[in-house]
């Protein structure tokens, strides 16, 4: 870094001088005089500047103390532009882990595994640095200086040559800023890009209330639940709160009902009581069929409100008509019963309903179920809707907002020479018929902001690094327009900035100071949002928009888009969706979410074509095999297909956010080469949806480091399954797999060893409640400085989660090569499996030299340095819950090596190659918790220690705590009757129990053979 | 032609003298151009063996194939195959030493060398797949620092005991049944080796042959032998405990100990075939191992065998009878299904099906037949640890964590370098020391003579 | 127990060397009838019938051997249950500290090894061996004892000792030659 930069941040005396010194190779005793720094200032809310030389502490900086960690509230940004509050935990000024903010209405303290990972992102050795010249792939390190005198300089043509492009963003700071820039630059015009801009939801929003209003869904609310193609637990604003909603109807005895209909196993998919794998293009026509069956129900309340339903039924026809040709619709029996046996619940529920469709499906599906919502009352009932928090829906900017495509054109026409893009990858992730890679070239100034040398900014002339949301000021919007803030937790480890700065300068503010514009947008209470991470008030109360009947009446049918298949090749229709780990490749970089097993397919490093058995024979592929997809303008993309249970005939799944073409040496290193890249194949037309592609198989293969390779229960009493009914009329599940095993030998527990009488330490989780987020897989690696195992790693069978989540199909299935035979109602059940801290434990025994004992607490403890290697207790292990260090990790994949050991937590030991480890019941936790109790001389309450699963889990699904305490939840849950052991018939007494999932199907709809699951 | 029942033991009347020109004058034999080859052959095959030693300790035991659920593969499969072959050696010089079976003397002693560098072999396995080899000492008790002790309750310390046990009895046996025959050497060493026949007198610890010397001598010899006998018994079944004590399915079972020794002991005369058809032929040794050795050896392998087979039926059975879901998808799909079930058909083949030959009196007594049928029945006990151990890990209790497993190139280099090293040594072996009891011979050719041989039912 | 030869006086003892056990039985025979007791026979194998020939006891080896074979057990029992369940006693899969079954195998292992040890120590000094050198190795000859002949010494010890006697007694078995063996 040059001393210009100094200067600049000599400009911010908030910030101590010399802080933004080159990362890498950086000594580490140097970065925690920096941190400690720029903790102390987070410490005392940044109220205070600091003197402008770095000393080490040589008095204690104020509210931190070695060995203590503190808590900042700060918050994330999704990439939908909505903020969800968390909470992170630094130690030594080091941020190690991320917490939700409980205050938050949209994480109510719990987070998903995206929030997790940001901690890996923030330390990631391939980050972008400081502002650099582009010279084709070739970074010149120039000044901020460079980008102040870009943005400021004074422009005659009123900015009729520049151009904005942005990320949906919620933020009230960056809306005042960009309201500011563009009355500078009267002519300017802003574009908002992200692939997963909820672009649909709002065009049918504005069909039925004729503005893009918010909804916010009360998933608590609501009996019942129909999904059309829309995966609410883990997409869209609000999905942690929909997730907490839903999971408290998921427990007997008050249950809601869930139907979804969707082409793809989704997250939201493997938790129906009903699933109707269909093709995305069929699901308007089955909307219709549904609205129609609810107008023709005698108790559907159409005469109720009869002067809706001539408009929901023009809707419906209307959606017939843009639904493609559909021969199969009416031989469908299942379909058919289906969309009955859901008309006539939706009818019965007296509003208590939701219906959600996503971003696959159309804009007049959106309106629709904006329209059956009032229709039935659900408004104001479960579902309330917002004036919607995004800035480019305020009308000043919406009036200089520009679709992305028109602005290609523009600056194909060369009427643009100032391309301004704050964040986001359109380069990569722009629909294939923009082509906005080849058209940002034609503009002469093109300054990039992003966090990596991605596609766009190698396509730059000035690329500035983006600071990581933990480096920068910011705010953000949760769904009900409740603002949280966003404060820095150390300076930018690369010298990065972020929108706010950029924005400032192009608003004529030569020298930008985030904090201060910060607090000039939030005056009131603004040190005390600092403290609990958001602004009280802020909320925004519900509107009371009518639907537009006579509009939605006048609706007319859009044609059907039909373009017929080449002969010879296999029809198929193509569904996009953003990857449940890289998103929309934003996160691409990342090594955790890159070995964070995807739900289902359990796919790590890679993404592949999703396909039905069906189709996958028709095509004559199985797992493994390229398969060559091709849309109807000839666009094709190359990738190994996945055969999948669920996957509704004729239809292919391909996970966006893949294939990056990132330059070597400078590029995301860890992004490089991993799977496919699918946008070829998105166009502005079709969107996700690619209607009319084919398929044909190339002939070579390609491996997929999974790490589950066999779904069937083969039978095994496992994972547990019941349905409502049969649960009351039969309460307890599973009387054979609880309670005490007979045995011969003595009963040996550590106190009888002269221990001490302490807490009995145990785990219940609940299947009913578990939807595979993933989030408490990632949370565990983030807490225990878990390493990563590279693609090889995890296709040799070495991951090292501690807590992995099993997915079971339940439906009957051949017991080799089961996924050959999977039906599309593959009924999934999730159980995550961690270690169960068995009484008494196999692989205790088995141990040679004493390296796993158990502790007086019931802990199963992993004495590393004691461990010599043997695996004789991997072996023993029945529930095979151990990982073994088969490498020193850290030079076997580099990665796990260098920047990211800063973010490793100081209470776990980090293992050494050739030791066993496993899941500690974050014993850490459980001391420190201890610690404190004894400092205050009190008893230890029930939760006071929350393991890291328990504490991120979004549904609640985990329960730890002690059973000596009376009363304690853990003690109460492994008392319910839903409680059950796995393999309890071994007599290894597990403590962590489970409880058996419940389902609530619909006694209107045949169950098929395999419904009555276990336990019964 | 002297017989006692059957074919003959020894062919001819060979005078002590012809006996010790046969059978010590190996040792002072000038080498030829084969041994320098085998020898060649050997070493570099032990380089390899010391290559993938280097590489398991420094880069670590990932440079293996095994993973989760296999975490156990080749080390400890080829642990138990040495330890297996190692058995008949012992078998052969003890309890066929206590039964007075006098068709044992002409091949006891390489039947224990053989039983020696095997156990060897076998003792390198469990202290390379440990992950950290250096710490394999903590499980011998020690006062340390930490006040920790091993863990007894567990198989392996009671694997070390046993192991270390066996390898220092077989020794000490080995070298005791060896003093006579050292003496000899250093007795008829040529002018020339004058360095050999003081080092052959420090080995024969100068030994004279005197009646006082027999009259302890005798009786220790059998001492050994009565305490080396139950070792054969207890080695191998204490080894199978480190799969019986466990609860994986397959593994999980109360046969596994006399089920591995008869198969210790069938592996064992199988390598004692496969060795000793070779030897008889380069050293010409026709008129002292006979065609009378190969048909009871034959005859061991018969019955062995059998005892094996009837256990593979008692698994299915118990598996069958136990009524446990995943004893039975273990035994009856697992194992003959799934990846790797090659090794499977391929034991049953060799252990099962070849065995069966060895009931015509003709095939035991044809040394080429019978060499390729023990080469094959060694085979076959391979897989038979490959199938207990690798298919046994691979689908355990919960369906979700099945997975499988492939050897790398350091698994099979250490394999292949175990055999060279093993062969190395064997070479050296029928070198530099005499390969078969003269003595023995000696005093067998007397008794015969004199009719009063211990006829031993065969 | 060392055996005494060649102890003192003028002549050592009386070699007589012979080319069969048969002979060197009948010799020893013919050697106990005439009266000598102090006989050593020297051969390449252990000739069945020779030790009742000369009257040599059975050997004790054994009655040693068993003490020394229960302590080792003994022993390695102790230090299992002592330092599993004494000294530093860990709750270990729910399994009691002192699981007797679990200790059999290495007291039994440590049983075998203590007793073969003590067996090969004892047969050595009870035979007095190692001892690399022995005046007999200087006689001319003598390394045949180890290959193909066999030699019996008559002590000059022995009470009954007459050289001529001894001479023309080893003369009558025919021995192949009688040497006198100088101190």
């Amino acid at each position: 870094m040059s001393d210009r930069d100094h200067d600049h941040h000599a400009e911010t005396p908030e910030f101590p001088a010399g802080v933004d010194v080159a990362p890498d190779g950086i000594a580490r005793r140097t970065f925690l005089q920096l941190v400690g720094a720029s903790a102390a200032l987070a410490a005392s809310g940044c109220a205070q500047s600091t003197p402008p030389e770095m000393l080490p502490y040589h008095e204690q900086p104020e509210g931190l103390v070695e060995g203590v960690p503190l808590h900042y509230a700060t918050t994330l940004s999704s990439v939908d532009g909505f903020g969800v509050g968390v909470v992170v935990t630094t130690r030594e000024g080091r941020p190690l882990k991320v917490e939700g903010n409980p205050d938050h209405p949209d994480s109510l303290g719990a987070t998903h595994a995206w929030e997790q990972a940001a901690i890996w992102s923030l330390y990631d050795p391939d980050r972008a640095r400081g502002v650099a010249r582009m010279q084709g792939p070739l970074r010149v390190p120039a000044t901020w200086d460079a980008v102040t005198a870009a943005l400021t300089a004074p422009r005659s043509d009123g900015g009729a040559g520049l151009r904005l492009v942005m990320r949906p963003t919620t933020s009230p700071l960056l809306a005042e800023l960009l309201g500011r820039a563009l009355r500078r630059h009267p002519s300017a015009r802003v574009t908002f890009w992200s692939p997963l801009a909820p672009g649909h939801a709002r065009a049918g929003a504005r069909l039925a209330f004729g503005a893009p209003l918010q909804p916010r869904y009360d998933f608590g609310r609501a009996d019942v639940i129909v999904a059309l193609d829309g995966d609410f637990l883990t997409r869209g604003p609000g999905r942690i709160r929909h997730q907490a909603g839903f999971a408290a109807r998921r427990r007997p005895p008050a249950m809601a009902r869930l139907y979804v209909v969707e082409p793809s196993l989704t997250v939201t998919g493997g938790m129906a009581d009903h699933r109707l794998a269909r093709p995305s293009g069929q699901v308007p026509s089955i909307a219709a069929e549904l609205v129609e069956a609810l107008l023709s129900s005698s108790n559907g309340g159409a005469a109720a409100r009869g002067a809706n339903a001539e408009a929901l039924a023009a809707c419906a026809r209307a959606l017939r008509a843009s639904a493609p040709p559909d021969p199969s619709a009416g031989n469908d029996p299942r379909r058919r019963a289906f969309v009955a046996a859901v008309a006539r619940d939706l009818a019965a529920a007296g509003g208590r309903v939701i219906l959600y469709a996503d971003e696959r499906q159309p804009p007049l599906v959106h309106a629709l179920c904006h329209a059956l919502h009032a229709h039935l009352g659900a408004v104001g009932e479960t579902v309330t809707l917002h004036p919607s928090p995004l800035v480019e829906d305020t009308p000043a900017i919406a009036a200089r907002a520009l679709d992305i495509k028109s602005l290609a054109g523009e600056l194909r026409g060369g009427a643009v020479d100032t391309l301004l893009v704050l964040g986001g990858n359109p380069a990569y992730d722009a629909p294939a018929d923009v082509g906005f890679a080849e058209a940002m070239t034609h503009a002469k100034a093109r300054v990039v902001l992003s966090p990596y040398s991605d596609e766009t900014a190698l396509a730059s002339t000035l690329h500035v690094a983006e600071a990581h949301p933990f480096e920068s000021w910011g705010d953000a919007r949760a769904v009900d327009g409740t603002v949280s803030l966003q404060q820095p937790l150390l300076q930018p480890l690369d010298g990065g900035h972020s929108a706010v700065e950029l924005l400032a300068l192009l608003a004529g503010d030569a020298a930008p100071r985030p904090e201060a514009l910060l607090r000039a947008r939030h005056a009131r209470g603004f040190a005390a949002a600092l403290q609990r991470g958001l602004l009280d008030g802020t909320a925004t109360p519900p509107t009371t928009a009518a639907i537009r009947w006579s509009a939605l009446a006048a609706t007319p049918p859009a044609p059907p888009p039909v373009t017929p298949p080449p002969a010879g090749l296999v029809p198929v229709e193509v569904t996009l969706a953003p990857d449940a780990s890289v998103l929309d490749g934003t996160l691409a970089n990342n090594a955790w979410l890159q070995e964070l097993p995807r739900p289902f397919t359990k796919l790590t490093w890679d993404n592949a074509a999703l396909i039905g058995p069906t189709t996958a024979g028709a095509l004559g592929v199985s797992t493994e095999d390229l398969i060559a997809v091709t849309d109807a303008a000839g666009r094709t993309v190359e990738i190994p297909a996945l055969v999948a249970p669920g996957q509704a005939d004729g239809t292919i799944t391909i996970a966006l956010g893949y294939g990056r073409a990132v330059a070597p040496g400078i590029g995301e290193r860890t992004a490089r080469g991993v799977g496919r890249n699918a946008y070829p194949l998105l166009t502005t037309t079709g969107g996700f949806l690619v209607k009319h592609a084919t398929a044909r198989r190339v002939g070579a293969r390609h491996p997929l480091a999974r790490t589950q390779g066999h779904f069937s229960l083969e039978g095994r009493a496992v994972a547990l399954s019941t349905t409502l009914s049969a649960y009351t009329a039969r309460p307890v599940v599973a009387p054979h797999l609880r309670g005490p095993v007979p045995t011969l030998m003595p009963d040996v527990a550590a106190r009888d060893l002269g221990g001490p009488r302490t807490n009995e330490w145990a785990m219940a989780i609940d299947l009913s409640t578990c939807v595979s987020c993933n989030a408490c897989t990632i949370a565990c690696q983030a807490e225990n400085n878990t390493f990563v195992v590279g693609k090889e790693g995890v296709l040799k069978g070495r991951e090292m989660h501690w807590l992995r989540i099993d997915t079971y199909y339940r439906a009957p299935v051949d017991t080799r090569d089961e996924l050959e035979r999977a039906t599309d109602e593959p009924r999934p059940i999730h159980e995550p499996m961690l270690c169960q801290h068995c009484e008494k434990a196999p692989c205790e025994y088995v141990c040679p030299v004493n390296a796993t004992v158990h502790s007086p607490d019931g802990l199963n403890e992993m004495v590393y340095n004691r461990c010599v290697g043997t695996r004789f207790c991997s072996n023993n292990c029945p529930y095979k819950v151990r990982r073994f260090n088969w490498f020193r990790w850290t030079e076997e994949v580099p990665v796990n090596a260098g920047r990211i050991s800063l973010q490793q937590n100081p209470d776990v030991t980090v293992r050494e190659r050739g030791v066993m480890e496993k899941c500690t019941y974050c014993v850490q936790r459980i001391r420190r918790a201890e610690i404190a109790a004894r400092l205050a001389n009190r008893p230890l309450a029930d939760l006071e220690v929350r393991t890291a699963c328990q504490q991120v889990c979004p549904s609640g699904a985990i329960t730890f705590g002690s059973l000596t305490q009376k009363g304690s939840l853990v003690s109460r849950a492994h008392e319910s009757p839903r409680n059950f052991s796995v393999l309890h018939e071994l007599g290894t007494r597990p403590r962590t129990q489970y409880l058996a999932r419940i389902e609530n199907p619909t006694p209107a709809l045949p169950m098929t053979s395999s419904d009555k699951g276990h336990g019964e | 032609m002297i017989r006692d029942r059957g074919e003959a033991l020894l062919v001819g009347t060979p005078s002590d003298a012809e006996i010790s020109r046969e059978l010590i004058g190996t040792v002072y034999r000038p080498r030829g151009r084969g041994f320098r080859l085998l020898l060649a052959v050997a070493l570099l095959g032990t380089g390899v063996l010391f290559t993938c030693i280097t590489i398991t300790v420094t880069v670590g035991i990932g440079t293996w194939g095994n993973n989760i659920p296999v975490g156990w593969a080749f080390g400890i499969i080829n642990f138990v195959w040495w330890i297996g072959i190692g058995h008949a050696g012992t078998f052969i010089s003890a309890i066929l030493y206590l039964f007075e079976q006098p068709w044992r003397t002409s091949i006891n002693r390489f039947a224990e060398g053989m039983t020696l560098f095997a156990v060897m072999q076998a003792g390198l396995y469990p202290l390379l797949h440990l992950g950290r080899p250096w710490f394999a000492y903590w499980l011998i008790p020690y006062p340390s620092t930490m006040g920790t002790w091993p863990n007894f309750k567990s198989a392996l310390p009671w694997d070390a005991a046993a192991i270390a046990t066996y390898f220092t009895v077989s020794l000490l046996f080995w070298y005791f049944g060896l003093l006579p025959d050292f003496a000899a050497c250093r007795d008829q060493a040529p002018p020339e080796a004058r360095v050999r026949r003081v080092l052959y007198g420090l080995l024969a610890l100068g030994w004279r042959g005197s009646a006082q010397h027999h009259r302890h001598y005798r009786l220790t010899y059998g001492l050994l032998a009565a305490l080396a006998t139950p070792l054969v018994l207890s080695v191998h079944s204490i080894v199978s405990t480190d799969f019986a004590i466990t609860m994986v399915p397959g593994w999980h079972s109360t046969i596994f100990p006399p089920f591995f020794v008869a198969g210790a002991i069938f592996s064992g005369f199988a390598m004692v075939v496969t060795l000793a058809v070779p030897v008889r032929r380069v050293f010409g040794l026709q008129r002292v191992i006979t065609k009378r050795h190969f048909d009871a050896m034959g005859k061991m392998i018969l019955c062995t065998g059998w005892i094996v087979t009837y256990s593979y039926i008692v698994e299915l059975f118990i598996a069958w009878y136990s009524g446990d879901e995943a004893e039975v998808y273990q035994f009856f799909i697992a194992r003959p299904f799934s990846h790797g079930s090659w090794v499977w058909w391929g034991m049953m083949l060799c252990n099962v099906g070849v065995t069966q030959l060895f009931w015509s009196r003709r095939f035991r007594t044809n040394t080429v037949l019978v060499w390729f049928a023990a080469l094959a029945i060694n085979f076959g006990m391979w897989a038979e640890r490959y199938v207990i151990i690798v298919l046994g890990l691979q689908r355990d209790y919960l369906p979700s964590s099945w997975g499988d497993y492939l050897p790398t190139w350091v698994d099979l280099g250490l394999f292949g370098g175990t055999m060279c090293f093993f062969l190395l040594l064997f070479i050296l072996f029928l070198r530099y020391v005499p390969f078969i009891a003269a003595w023995e011979v000696k005093e067998l050719a007397h008794e015969l003579r004199h009719g009063h041989a211990p006829t031993g039912v065969i | 127990m060392r055996h005494r030869l060649f102890s003192r006086g003028p002549v050592a003892g009386l070699v007589g060397e012979l080319d069969s056990p048969d002979a060197l039985l009948a010799a020893v025979r013919a050697l106990r009838a005439r009266g000598f007791t102090k006989l050593d026979t020297y051969g390449p194998f252990p000739v069945p019938g020779l030790e009742e020939a000369l009257h040599l006891p059975r050997s004790g080896l054994g009655w040693i051997v068993f003490p020394i074979a229960m302590a080792g057990a003994g022993a390695a029992y102790l230090v299992q249950w002592w330092t599993n369940a004494v000294d530093y006693p860990l709750n270990v899969g729910g399994r009691p500290p002192h699981a007797a079954p679990a200790f059999v195998p290495i007291t039994f292992e440590m049983g075998v090894l203590s007793a073969a040890l003590a067996a090969l120590v004892l047969a050595l000094l009870f035979s007095g061996l190692p001892r690399l050198h022995h005046p007999l190795f200087e006689l001319e000859g003598f390394e045949r004892a180890s290959l193909d002949r066999f030699f019996v010494v008559v002590d000059a010890a022995d009470p009954a000792f007459d050289l001529e006697a001894a001479r023309a007694a080893l003369g009558d078995v025919g021995a192949l030659r009688a040497v006198e063996l100088a101190p």
